[in-house]
């Protein structure tokens, strides 16, 4: 297998401590959050199970993380708010080791929002674990902005109870390397996972992002979804495994990648792989990589915008209908208006 | 389609064994004093046996591979690396000897050479028995000869493409042990504008049990030649393991073609560790059909390296994996010039429990500029304790190119059989149609011969399940 990122390469901070995050709508009915330690990790044994991209770097969170939450909401509570954890990073602040937690009561409702943002150099680690009981709806989005110096590394681990729903969503568009690994277990029957992502490369970044999917148990179903572009000499690698287990009857997989390639020098990798030990099952994936369509531009300029609109509109129509996904409208209007355009137009 | 139909056939012809009496085996195991002997019989000229040595060196140095399929069974210390029978290499049927003639006739050969083929080789355990080709191709300058008389009477061409351009000993370990201990096979010359209208054929054959086949087969298609070569493969059934580790090098020049076609149907006891790989020119063309049936274990991944502009590769392949039979094939397509384009679709059925892997890589260079590629893999299990997978590795490194891959796993629709059995057919019947329905991609791609006795072996692969 090709191997994902070369750890000898990326230089590994100090130990530091980070005190910049800010929560935002916290205090909301039905909802507990409070600082993670190591006596509330110790209750979650059940979610030590393979995780993440390295065991090096897992291993670095579990013995070091410096910040982290443990959110957990009451059975049949419906949050109206979202929360949103603002990671942000700063010169003082550079080194953001993360461990989380989110425990899902039955039936309940929540969306949480991974604001990872600001700073220009520095080091990311973070593990999140969410846990979605029976009939549970959470909807996580992770956006990583981070600055241009960044490393960043995100391992988060997903288990989905009887009838759950899990909407996920990861926005990548910052650091100079950043690696992110979802591993899914629909360990039971009727739960669901659809993932809604988005990447956009450029100059000399490299992203590694994989999902792998497991269906262990019947009628359970996942969606995944990525889209990107790159730019300039990016290179992005996708790896998206969708596994189903004997007894998953019934099972519906379905997974798609799109990568727009706007410069020669990018570099685009997928290994879209499909592992099938049920006969009862609906599972497919596909993968496409290509240029902007000629004809489209040529429209759009026509229309009296320069190429560089043009080739930013077409961008945006991949990225955008993730985007409105964030449920919080400044974070939004950033990415739409600073990072993806300041990025296509130099 | 009547089901009695389908229990007529007879199927036992693959699994007959012959009373041969052998000449000469080097017994079992691997060592210099085998490589030797092997160079030795064949009264080979040094350069060979010398690059039977290194390439033994290489061998001896190599890991086997971790990934894939099992191979902690296969014991190569076991294998009888050469096996001769006691028939010397014969231009008519009637030459060669009774029992071995048998064999072929009984699996169609003679039949297949006289109604149409330019040319057959058929090889027994190690060497070639029967090598013939079409008088008016030998005037076009056409060279169909069996690899081991080719070495003796062209060394100049085949010492320098002898995997030395293509597969080398080096790019794997069973590509090392085949290059030390290889035998038989057949070598190919296609002279400039030469068209080969109709197929050659070559027919491997492994008869003694533990024994390995290691024959090579070298296809030179010169500018804007045309020759599409069929190779079929089969053996009887052992308690012990066979192990056939061929290679396959193709070099297709300027604006020629190769179709090349397999249908493998090795028994149930063999290790398939087979190499094949083209190199096309510019507006040359490969394409490459395969049926894949037999043998326990298979690991082959045909690469075609698109280094000339305009080159194209096809790929298309059924893979049928029944009980106790772990099949990981796929392709690998390199595009490394401009406006190259590659197509591959991949079938496979995986039924009582085996298991069918789709293992590729699709490789865009940074010089492959206005690229085109598709790749779609369609999985069919016909019950829940088989298994499917798809493991597609897509590596871009260029901007401008179309690329594509999907890839699908599931069973027989009930909607499907639920219309077919209003029209009046029976459940039976109605899985088995759907089945053929599935390869028939590949079936068209066959000539007709070929093409039924792939439905053949499907139908027998099915009985008890289906039909």
């Amino acid at each position: 297998m090709l191997k994902r990122i070369a750890l000898e390469e990326i230089e590994k901070p100090s130990y530091k401590e980070y005190n910049s995050v800010i929560i935002k709508d916290a205090t909301q009915e039905g909802i507990t959050i409070e600082k993670v330690k190591q006596s509330i990790l110790n209750n979650f044994s059940s979610l030590n199970r393979p995780v993440g991209i390295e065991k090096e770097l897992v291993k670095e969170v579990e013995g070091f993380f410096n910040t982290g939450f443990y959110i957990k909401t009451s059975q049949n509570s419906d949050i109206k708010k979202p929360i949103i954890l603002d990671y942000m990073a700063n010169e003082q602040n550079d080194t953001l080791i993360d461990y989380n937690i989110i425990e899902a009561e039955a039936n309940s409702k929540v969306t949480i929002v991974f604001d990872y943002n600001s700073g220009v150099k520095g080091f990311h680690n973070g593990i999140t674990k969410l846990i979605a009981k029976e009939g549970s709806t959470v909807n996580v989005v992770k956006i990583q902005r981070l600055g241009d110096e960044f490393n960043d590394f995100d391992s988060c681990l997903v288990v989905v109870g009887k009838n759950a729903t899990i909407n996920w969503s990861n926005v990548v568009i910052g650091s100079k390397i950043s690696a992110f690994d979802v591993a899914v277990y629909l360990e039971q029957g009727g739960g669901t996972f659809t993932s809604k992502s988005i990447f956009l490369g450029v100059d000399s970044q490299k992203y590694d992002m994989a999902y792998k999917v497991y269906h262990q148990a019947p009628k359970t179903t996942s969606s995944v979804d990525l889209k990107g572009a790159l730019k300039g000499s990016a290179k992005a690698t996708f790896i998206g495994n969708i596994d189903i287990k004997k007894g998953a009857k019934k099972a519906k997989a379905e997974e798609n990648e799109t990568v727009l390639l706007l410069d020669k020098t990018v570099r685009s990798i997928a290994i879209p792989a499909l592992y099938c030990a049920e006969d009862d099952v609906q599972a497919n994936h596909s993968a496409s990589a290509g240029q902007i369509d000629e004809d489209k531009l040529y429209y759009v300029m026509s229309r009296g915008f320069s190429l560089e609109e043009a080739r930013l509109l077409m961008v945006q129509a991949i990225l955008n209908p993730v985007i409105d996904l964030i449920p919080y409208d400044p974070v939004r209007e950033i990415i739409i208006k600073g990072h993806i355009g300041r990025r296509i137009i130099k | 389609m009547k089901k009695d139909e389908i229990r007529e056939i007879d199927f036992s012809i693959y699994d007959i064994r012959d009373d041969v009496k052998y000449e000469f085996q080097t017994g079992k195991g691997l060592s210099k004093e085998v490589v030797l002997e092997i160079s030795e019989q064949k009264n080979e000229p040094s350069w060979m046996r010398e690059f039977r040595l290194e390439a033994l060196a290489i061998y001896q140095k190599m890991p086997m591979p971790t990934w894939g399929v099992d191979l902690s069974e296969l014991d190569i210390d076991s294998i009888i690396a050469y096996i001769r029978p006691s028939a010397k290499m014969q231009r008519s049927w009637e030459e060669v000897p009774e029992e071995i003639r048998r064999t072929f006739e009984r699996l169609g050969i003679p039949e297949a050479e006289r109604k149409g083929l330019a040319g057959v080789g058929a090889q027994y355990d190690s060497e070639v028995i029967y090598h013939n080709i079409k008088e008016s191709l030998t005037k076009q300058g056409v060279i169909f000869e069996d690899m081991d008389t080719a070495v003796k009477k062209y060394p100049d061409i085949i010492k320098e493409y002898f995997m030395t351009k293509n597969v080398l000993p080096t790019d794997h370990k069973f590509a090392a042990l085949h290059a030390a201990i290889w035998s038989g096979g057949t070598f190919v010359y296609v002279p400039q504008g030469v068209k080969v209208e109709v197929p050659l054929q070559a027919y491997f054959r492994m008869n003694a049990p533990g024994s390995g086949q290691f024959e090579h087969t070298l296809i030179i298609a010169d500018k804007g030649s045309e020759v599409h070569f069929i190779e079929g493969c089969s053996a009887p059934q052992y308690s012990v393991s066979n192990l056939h580790a061929g290679c396959v090098e193709l070099f297709i020049n300027e604006g020629a073609r190769i179709i090349y076609s397999t249908i493998e149907n090795w028994s149930k006891n063999t290790y398939n560790l087979n190499t094949k790989r083209a190199i096309v020119e510019k507006d040359g063309i490969i394409e490459w059909i395969s049926g894949s049936f037999g043998s326990k274990k298979t690991m082959l991944y045909p690469a075609s390296i698109l280094k000339g502009e305009g080159a194209k590769a096809e790929y298309t392949s059924v893979t049928f994996a029944a009980k106790g039979q772990h099949l990981d094939t796929g392709s690998k397509m390199i595009h490394l010039a401009p406006n190259t384009s590659s197509k591959v679709l991949a079938k496979s059925i995986s039924k009582d429990g085996g298991i069918s892997s789709y293992r590729g890589l699709l490789k865009i260079g940074t010089n492959a500029e206005g690229a085109k590629a598709s790749v779609q893999c369609e999985g069919l299990m016909l019950d829940d304790i088989s298994r499917s997978d798809t493991m597609p590795v897509i590596d871009i490194e260029n901007d401008n190119v179309d690329i594509g891959h999907e890839a699908k796993v599931g069973r027989i629709s009930e909607e499907q059989i639920f219309y077919l059995m209003s029209r009046g057919l029976s459940e039976d019947d109605a899985r088995a149609m759907i089945v053929r329905g599935f390869v028939e991609p590949i079936a068209k791609a066959l000539p007709l011969e070929y093409a039924v006795e792939m439905n053949r072996l499907i139908k027998l692969e099915l009985e008890g399940a289906i039909g």
